[in-house]
């Protein structure tokens, strides 16, 4: 997937988002609600991650 | 929980536009172009499903949290994909040669 290193954490960031819409469809499925919980936290965990891959990526530390 | 056919319709569409997103991630010639493609189409795809799951069990617990995973998205999704750019064109990423202009080396200089 991709030549460069930001084409593999666009893919990440996309995969992330996309698992949020697939608990959604597995909690209508199963009728279970705690799978929107997983949703919610996937959300918030893939955001800080896509950050962190982000200042990565521009080659600085975390504390600027 | 008796809505009718209104929830699969709409996740039917959050399907159609996650496919489209994926398609455009893999098939456009940049990480820009790729990026602006897939994040907008996967945001609203999403939104579709989490809408469809709002509408199919009503105003209860599971709603709510639709709802919120719903809020999260729409606020995460364009921080994290714009902070993704800002971090490719820092890294050095070249544009397509096709591309006709680059605002952000005008503004800045790099």
């Amino acid at each position: 997937m991709g030549p460069t290193p930001p084409d593999r954490a666009v893919a990440i960031d996309i995969i992330g988002v996309m698992v949020v819409g697939i608990c959604g469809i597995f909690a209508i499925i199963t009728g279970m609600d705690w799978y929107l919980n997983i949703a919610i936290a996937w959300a918030l965990l893939s955001f800080i991650g896509t950050l962190a891959l982000a200042k990565y990526l521009e080659g600085r530390g975390f504390d600027e | 929980m008796n809505s009718g056919a209104a929830p699969y319709i709409l996740i039917a569409l959050g399907v159609f536009f996650d496919l489209v997103g994926a398609l455009g991630l893999i098939r456009l010639p940049d990480v820009y172009n790729r990026l602006q493609a897939a994040t907008k189409c996967v945001t609203l795809g999403t939104i579709f499903i989490l809408a469809g799951v709002i509408v199919w069990s009503g105003w209860n617990a599971m709603g709510v949290k639709a709802l919120l995973a719903a809020v999260f998205v729409l606020w995460t999704s364009p921080t994290g994909s714009h902070a993704l750019a800002r971090g490719a064109h820092i890294a050095g990423v070249p544009l397509w040669e096709k591309s006709v202009c680059d605002k952000y080396r005008d503004d800045t200089g790099r």
